[in-house]
C-alpha cells in the first residue's frame, strides 16, 4: 500500500543570511527509504529539523498525515516522527534501561508505571541493538558507538511513522552499520513506515534507499529515484570532486577520485 | 542474577550477530531471544523493588533523624519518653522542651531540606547540569533579598513570601538569561554567572541590613548562610511541599526526557516552552519557601540529589520523592549537629551544610569537568 505520509512544498530553507535550499518539493509515500546527501553545511540537519516542525522555514509548507505540521501538537507528532540526533544525551545520569524506555514516552498512559508492553518493546530494542548485556549499566560509561546504538534503540522504541536519521552510522563499525540500517528497512517494509536518512556515505544510501534528496549549493537540489539521482555527474556536481561508479555483482559503488 | 548474566553471556556467545540460516536454527534462535527478553523484565523487576527498598529505606532512616533531633540539645530526653511526650502530652519540662522547642524546629527543618532538595533537581534537569544549586546560582540570594524587602517595608505573611518568589524568579530568569546563550552553557559559564549574582545579592543584603534597624548578627546569619533557631513552619508550607511533590511526580516522565537535552524531549512530545515555564515557576516557589523558614541554607540541592542519583535513584519517579526524604532528613540531622557540638552554643545550620556541601561541590565539578 502506497500513500503519501509527508509531503514538503515550496520549501526554502536558510540558516542566518546563508540560503540552504530553495523551493524543496517531495513527497514521501509509505514504504519508502529516502537518502538525503550534500556537502558538510548543505543544511541537510536543518531540513531534517524542519521537517520534525522544530526549526522555522522561510517559506513553504511540511504537511504530514493531510495535516499541516506547525499545527499538530507535540505529543501527537512524537507518534508519527521520531528523529535520530546527532547531538549527545547530557550528562544527567540515567541507566541504559531507562533511556530506551524514554523512546514508548509518547504512548505511555500512565503517569507513573510503565505498562508491560511497554517494557516489551524496549527490551526488544536492546537486543535488536546489541545493547541487552548492559541494560543496568549508565549511560555515561558507553563508548561512542554504544551510544549511538542506545540512541537508535531509543528511537526504534519509539516506533513512529517517519523515521528521519542524522548520520546513523556515525560511530558505528561497518558490521553495525549494514546491520542497523537493515533492521530499519525491516520496519520499513513491514512495519507501513518511511525513512529519510541524512549520510555522508553514498554506498550506504545506494543500497538501502529507492530515492534520493541531493542538495547542491547556493540551495539548488535534486530529488528522484535513487537510480536518477546517484550518478556519476549529479554527485560530482554535488561533492565538488569527481566521483565514479562501479559495478561489483548486485552492488554499485562510489568513490571519489 | 548470576543465572541471568550467565544466560546473557550465552547470548554474546550465540551469535547476537549472525544471522539464523535454516528455519529450525531460526526457530531456537527465536525462542533464545524470548527466553532472554523474560530475563531482562525479570531483572527490571528486581530494579524496581530496588527502587521501592531504597525509599522505604529512606523513610526510616528519616523516623531515625527526627528521633534523634527530638532527643537531642541541652535536655537529654530518652528516645522512649519523645512518643510519650508527642501522644499523651504532660505539663513536665521535658514535654515542653520537646512540643515547643524541638519539634517546630525539627519540623521547618525537615521542610527546608525537603524544599531545597527538589529544587535542586528541578534545576539541575533545567540546566542539564548536576552543579546546579538553589543557594549556588544566586536563586536563595535573589529570594532573600525579596524577602527582606518585604519585611523592611512591613510586609508579612502572603507577600513576604509572594516578594522572596518574585526574587527568586528574578534570579532564575537572569541564570538562565545569560548562561544560557545561543542554546548553549558552559560548566564555566554557570558557575560564573551564579557566583557573580550570589555576590551580587549577598551585597545587597548587607546595603539592606545596614542601613535598616534590624542590623542584628542574627539577621545576617539569616540571611547569608541559613539559620534554624528562629525557624517555625505552619499547614501551608507543608501543603505546599505535598503539592510540589504530587505536581512533580506528575511531569517526572517529562523531566526524564527532558534530562536527555531539548531535541529529543521535543522529539518525544514533551511541549518544551510549557514545562519549562512551568519548572521556572515551581524552582523559584519551593526556593522561596525554603529561603522564607530558614533564610539562605546552602548545597542541600546539590548534594542530596547527587548522593541519590550514586544510590541509583535516577528516574525522576523515584529521585522526587526520595529527595523530599533524604533532603528532610539531611537538614534535620544537620541542625541537631549544628544545635549540639559546641554546645552550649549553637551554629547556624548553614555552616553545617557548607562544610558537608563545599567538599561535595568539587567532587562534583572533579567529575564533570573530566567528562
Amino acid at each position: 500500500m502506497n500513500s503519501s505520509l509527508v509531503t514538503a512544498s515550496n520549501l526554502t530553507l536558510s540558516l542566518g543570511d546563508k540560503l540552504l535550499c530553495e523551493n524543496l518539493n517531495f513527497t514521501i509515500e509509505h514504504n519508502q527509504s529516502w537518502a538525503l546527501l550534500g556537502r558538510n553545511g548543505a543544511g541537510k540537519t536543518t531540513l531534517l529539523h524542519s521537517l520534525m516542525g522544530i526549526q522555522a522555514t522561510s517559506a513553504g509548507s511540511v504537511v504530514l498525515n493531510g495535516e499541516d505540521i506547525t499545527q499538530i501538537p507535540r505529543r501527537k507528532l512524537a507518534l508519527m516522527i521520531g528523529m535520530l540526533f546527532q547531538d549527545g544525551m547530557g550528562s544527567l545520569p540515567a541507566t541504559v534501561m531507562e533511556t530506551v524506555m524514554l523512546g514508548r514516552h509518547p504512548h505511555s498512559t500512565s503517569l507513573l508505571s510503565d505498562s508491560a508492553s511497554d517494557k516489551e518493546v524496549a527490551v526488544q530494542a536492546l537486543q535488536a541493538f546489541d545493547l541487552a548485556h548492559c541494560a543496568q549499566r549508565r549511560i555515561e560509561s558507553l563508548s561512542g558507538g554504544e551510544q549511538q546504538r542506545l540512541a537508535l534503540a531509543m528511537l526504534y522504541t519509539q516506533r513512529p511513522e517517519l523515521y528521519l536519521l542524522d548520520e546513523p552510522n556515525n560511530h558505528l563499525d561497518v558490521a553495525f552499520q549494514v546491520r542497523l540500517l537493515s533492521k530499519f528497512r525491516d520496519l520499513v517494509s513491514n512495519d507501513n513506515a518511511s525513512l529519510l536518512m541524512a549520510t555522508h556515505d553514498v554506498n550506504l544510501a545506494a543500497r538501502f534507499c529507492d530515492h534520493v534528496v541531493l542538495m547542491l549549493n547556493s540551495g539548488r537540489h535534486l530529488v528522484g529515484t535513487t537510480e536518477e539521482i546517484l550518478t556519476e555527474d549529479n554527485l560530482s556536481a554535488a561533492f565538488e570532486c569527481q566521483v565514479r561508479k562501479v559495478k561489483e555483482g548486485q552492488m554499485t559503488l562510489f568513490y571519489p577520485e | 542474577m548470576d543465572n541471568l548474566s550467565s544466560s546473557l553471556f550465552c547470548y554474546r556467545q550465540q551469535g547476537a550477530l549472525t544471522l539464523p540460516h535454516s528455519r529450525a536454527e531460526r526457530h531456537t534462535t527465536h525462542a533464545f531471544a524470548r527466553h532472554i527478553t523474560q530475563s531482562i523484565l525479570l531483572d527490571l523487576a528486581l530494579i524496581e523493588s530496588r527502587h521501592y527498598i531504597l525509599l522505604a529505606a529512606l523513610l526510616v532512616a528519616t523516623g531515625i533523624c527526627i528521633a534523634f533531633s527530638l532527643a537531642s540539645g541541652s535536655v537529654a530526653v530518652p528516645v522512649s519518653d519523645i512518643f510519650a511526650a508527642l501522644i499523651a502530652g504532660s505539663d513536665s519540662v521535658q514535654t515542653q522542651v520537646i512540643t515547643d522547642i524541638r519539634l517546630p524546629r525539627t519540623l521547618a527543618a525537615f521542610c527546608t531540606g525537603a524544599l531545597l532538595a527538589m529544587s535542586g533537581v528541578i534545576m539541575q534537569v533545567l540546566l542539564r547540569n548536576p552543579l546546579a544549586d538553589p543557594y549556588i546560582l544566586g536563586i536563595s540570594g535573589g529570594a532573600a533579598v525579596g524577602a527582606l524587602g518585604a519585611i523592611l517595608l512591613g510586609f508579612g505573611g502572603l507577600w513576604l513570601t509572594g516578594s522572596a518568589f518574585f526574587g527568586a524568579l528574578f534570579s532564575i530568569l537572569l541564570v538562565f538569561g545569560i548562561a544560557n546563550r545561543f542554546g548553549q552553557w558552559s560548566v564555566t559559564r554557570l558557575l560564573l554567572t551564579g557566583v557573580v549574582i550570589s555576590a551580587g545579592w549577598g551585597a545587597v543584603i548587607n546595603i539592606l541590613l545596614t542601613t535598616s534597624s534590624s542590623n542584628t548578627v542574627q539577621s545576617m546569619l539569616f540571611w547569608l548562610m541559613g539559620d534554624l533557631s528562629q525557624s517555625r513552619v505552619g499547614l501551608g508550607h507543608g501543603i505546599l511541599l505535598l503539592v510540589g511533590l504530587l505536581g512533580t511526580l506528575v511531569v517526572s516522565r517529562s523531566l526524564n526526557v527532558l534530562a536527555r537535552g531539548d531535541l529529543i524531549a521535543q522529539s518525544l512530545g514533551v511541549n518544551l516552552p510549557r514545562l519549562r515555564i512551568g519548572l521556572y515557576f515551581t524552582a523559584s516557589l519551593l526556593t522561596a519557601a525554603a529561603v522564607t523558614i530558614a533564610g539562605s541554607v546552602g548545597f542541600v540541592g546539590l548534594v542530596i540529589p547527587h548522593m541519590l542519583r550514586l544510590m541509583g535513584a535516577t528516574d525522576h519517579r523515584i529521585l522526587f520523592p526520595a529527595s523530599v526524604l533524604l533532603g528532610g532528613s539531611f537538614l534535620v540531622l544537620a541542625d541537631a549537629l549544628a544545635r549540639t557540638v559546641i554546645a552550649p552554643q549553637q551554629l547556624p545550620v548553614g555552616v553545617v551544610t557548607a562544610i558537608i556541601g563545599v567538599p561535595a561541590f568539587l567532587v562534583i565539578l572533579r567529575s564533570t569537568i573530566s567528562r
